[in-house]
């Protein structure tokens, strides 16, 4: 996948840079096949993001970010709506005390297991339910099994 | 003895704050990357020696891109310096050690300082110096600018390594790639460190070519593969991070302050409304603070003036020209060095990088990008320093269009102008009315840049790869020098040309009816060109002043308190007073800065524009400001 298109939160490891005007100086800061990057944050209107190289935080566009190809690394934590059809452990839930109760009755709590169903709809221990995008987004999931998954109650 | 001392250095590791920490100097720095866009130098003495310590442009490789980072390259190249200070923050090392591998290739002397130390052993990471200094074969200083720690050590390793160099580290990239190297160091001419010069051809520099002997086959060089390139810096970074991973030991990875403000302050949607408040926050806070200073120092002129009196020829230039003219530009002294306190601390906690990536998307489609939006922050200091900052913006077509809509950027010579202007005439709105023209002049900063675009250049895109530094706690020393640095250039103007300006009007003003301002030189001429702006409501004092002002804007305010014998005795009502304010904001740059467009831009044809395209676009705005101002003021 190219790197723009990475979601937000999302671990990546360079696979390779196409040959531009900027690529020496990507290179230079640390953006090279192999290494290891961190999507943090976008700025308003989705353009430029933020990436964390090594200890740094650098600022891409959109359009030169287009130029890194990546692959997302499995220990990622990303938004439920960018994720693939595959099986998940929810990390984090954005919103309210009303949206997580709404969430629990369905059977989708930290750490819970879960996955995606190739129609977008969620698979939880309760039964498959249909999950608008807006609430897919709001819920960050990741594929591994890591340590204080299940504290966090 | 003399041995000079270049600064190397990722941008924004503090190479500058080390340089003052070395020379004692004060050069200003800002907590944003690019701040040294040519080099600067300073001397200090340690024990019999005199170290020359050059300030290098912060650069992320040897392999130019830009401008300022061929300027640092072509100096280490063709001039290097005895040792080589290479600053690498504690914090990142991981690119500052690259540059530093990077330099060990050109042969340079070289020394590792290790700054920011002091932050380090804050967040609980320790750092072995000796496994550092054995991994990287070079001496190693940690040091802080901020606590002053290790600086003496830093000048004792300076002449150490001056009198003993050391034979430095060779990277061995791998037979495929060092047969390249080997194949192009035969092209290579034999003035150049062949080795260096071979792997910047292998790794795509663009001023690369000059190296190279001229019978040398052309296509050698476009027949390297991607892979072959990529592997020069790769091999560095493994070879950085090993050494980083040996000589350090990290915690577990924390919600760092940084990040945790970071979640806040560019917020996707909440961002722009932050910023946008903290602006409002910098003006009320400048007018809450200077207000009873500033009441004082028109109090004490007034009173120097009216003591004097004006009966003779030599009293009225006391008191009406000298006393009158330049203290009422003085007497706003306390407000531009409040105001610049403010922008102080913002800039200096790292906050204005942050503005640049926030509002790039926008700048981005008006044609300007993140990197020339920081050059034109410089415009609210003095335009005359974005004309020149310019300079560092690699594309020529956006260092022209960042030139020619720079005299939109409020400087700071409009300040006293707009304070005149607001006491008069929103004694209660202050805050509000320097909010609104500041927001003006970004909107018409932003419009004009879209229009030169359209009309005078055809653009592409210019890319942007910026750093955003870590927030630090603003210094209160820094902020002070970036006051005193941004004020300073007011107070010499004060001496200067507002000094000379003020003793002209009060000549026009004098002249031929001996005090009469009403039947003066100044009078006759305002009025016959007063019809032309009054559509605006501009009275012929205005008019006058505004003409005035154009050799430099503070100028208008003192021009206005001699016409009206007092800055007390000045009444505008609000509507005219917004559509001054727009006026001023754009009608024309100033003399220094027509100047500097007239010789960046080396063409009559941008500057003639500059001029006539600002004076249109202010008369229309005013205008629509004035009609609509009337209904509703």
């Amino acid at each position: 996948m190219k790197l723009s298109a990475a979601p937000i939160g999302a671990k990546v490891i360079v696979k390779s840079l196409d040959e531009s005007e900027i690529s020496p100086k990507l290179r230079a800061i640390g953006i090279l096949p192999g290494i290891t990057l961190t999507v943090v944050k976008s700025a308003p209107m989705g353009d430029p993001r933020m990436y964390k190289v090594f200890n740094k935080i650098i600022s891409l566009r959109q359009s030169e970010a287009e130029l890194i190809e990546v692959e997302m690394l499995s220990e990622s934590v990303i938004p439920l709506s960018q994720a693939t059809p595959g099986e998940y452990i929810i990390k984090e839930i954005y919103g309210g005390f009303r949206f997580q109760r709404w969430l629990e009755k369905i059977g989708i709590t930290y750490g819970a297991k879960i996955s995606l169903l190739s129609d977008r709809k969620v698979k939880t221990a309760f039964g498959v339910y249909d999950v608008g995008f807006g609430k897919l987004s709001r819920i960050y999931v990741t594929t591994q099994t890591t340590e204080k998954v299940g504290e966090r109650e | 003895m003399v041995i000079t001392v270049g600064l190397l250095g990722n941008p924004n590791v503090g190479k500058t704050s080390l340089f003052n920490k070395l020379v004692g100097a004060r050069q200003y720095v800002a907590n944003w990357p690019g701040v040294t866009v040519s080099r600067i130098e300073g001397a200090t003495s340690f024990r019999e020696y005199t170290l020359h310590i050059v300030d290098l442009p912060g650069i992320y490789s040897l392999a130019a891109t830009s401008v300022d980072e061929k300027v640092t390259r072509d100096y280490l190249l063709y001039s290097p310096p005895n040792v080589t200070a290479v600053v690498i923050d504690s914090m990142s090392p991981e690119q500052g050690i690259f540059l530093l591998l990077e330099a060990f290739e050109l042969g340079l002397n070289v020394i590792a300082v290790f700054n920011a130390i002091d932050e380090v052993r804050k967040s609980g990471i320790k750092m072995d110096k000796s496994s550092l200094e054995k991994f990287l074969r070079v001496p190693v200083v940690l040091t802080s600018a901020h606590t002053g720690e290790g600086i003496d050590e830093l000048k004792e390793k300076i002449v150490g390594s001056f009198k003993k160099s050391v034979r430095p580290l060779v990277i061995d990239y791998g037979n495929e790639t060092e047969d390249y190297i080997k194949q192009i160091e035969e092209c290579v001419e034999d003035s150049y460190n062949k080795r260096f010069a071979a792997i910047k051809i292998i790794e795509g520099d663009k001023f690369a070519g000059s190296f190279l002997k001229k019978e040398c086959k052309e296509n050698l060089i476009d027949s390297i593969p991607q892979e072959i390139r990529t592997s020069i810096p790769l091999t560095k970074y493994r070879y950085v991070t090993n050494v980083i991973q040996l000589c350090t030991q990290k915690n577990e990875e924390a919600l760092t302050v940084t990040e945790a403000l970071d979640h806040v302050l560019t917020h996707k949607y909440i961002g722009i409304p932050i910023f946008l408040s903290l602006m409002y926050l910098a003006f009320n806070f400048t007018f809450k603070v200077s207000e009873p200073l500033v009441g004082l120092m028109e109090f004490f002129f007034e009173k120097l003036a009216d003591t004097i009196g004006n009966e003779t020829l030599i009293t009225s230039l006391l008191s009406q020209g000298i006393i009158s003219g330049v203290g009422s530009v003085l007497a706003f002294v306390p407000s531009i060095f409040a105001l610049f306190f403010a922008l102080g601390i913002m800039e200096e906690s790292g906050y204005l990088p942050r503005i640049a990536f926030l509002v790039d998307k926008l700048m981005y489609s008006l044609r300007l990008t993140g990197r020339s939006f920081m050059t034109l922050l410089l415009g609210f200091g003095c335009n005359v320093s974005t004309v020149m900052a310019a300079r560092g913006l690699s594309d020529e077509r956006e260092r022209i269009t960042t030139i020619l809509v720079s005299p939109f950027i409020s400087c700071s010579a409009r300040i006293p102008v707009y304070l005149l202007i607001v006491s008069v005439a929103f004694p209660t709105r202050k805050a509000e009315a320097f909010f609104a023209i500041y927001a003006l002049s970004i909107t018409l900063t932003a419009f004009s840049s879209r229009i030169v675009n359209k009309i005078v250049l055809k653009g592409q895109n210019v890319p942007l790869v910026m750093e955003l530094p870590r927030y630090r706690f603003p210094k209160l020393s820094n902020v002070f020098a970036y006051m005193w640095n941004r004020g300073k250039h007011f107070l010499e103007k004060a001496g200067t040309i507002i000094f000379v300006a003020s003793i002209l009007i009060w000549a026009l003003t004098y002249f031929p009816s001996h005090g009469n301002v009403e039947e003066s030189y100044v009078a006759m001429f305002g009025k016959l060109i007063q019809p032309i702006f009054a559509p605006l409501g501009f009275t012929w004092q205005i008019v006058s002043a505004l003409i005035f002002g154009g050799v430099a804007k503070e100028v208008i305010v003192s021009a206005l308190s001699q016409f009206h014998k007092s800055a007390s005795n000045i009444s505008i009502d609000p509507a005219t007073a917004a559509a001054l304010m727009t006026f001023i904001l754009g009608y024309i740059p100033c003399f220094a800065t027509i100047a500097a467009i007239r010789s960046e831009t080396n063409s009559r044809k941008y500057t003639f524009f500059a001029i006539f395209y600002s004076l249109g676009i202010s008369y229309l705005l005013s205008l629509i400001v004035y009609t609509v101002g009337r209904l509703i003021l």
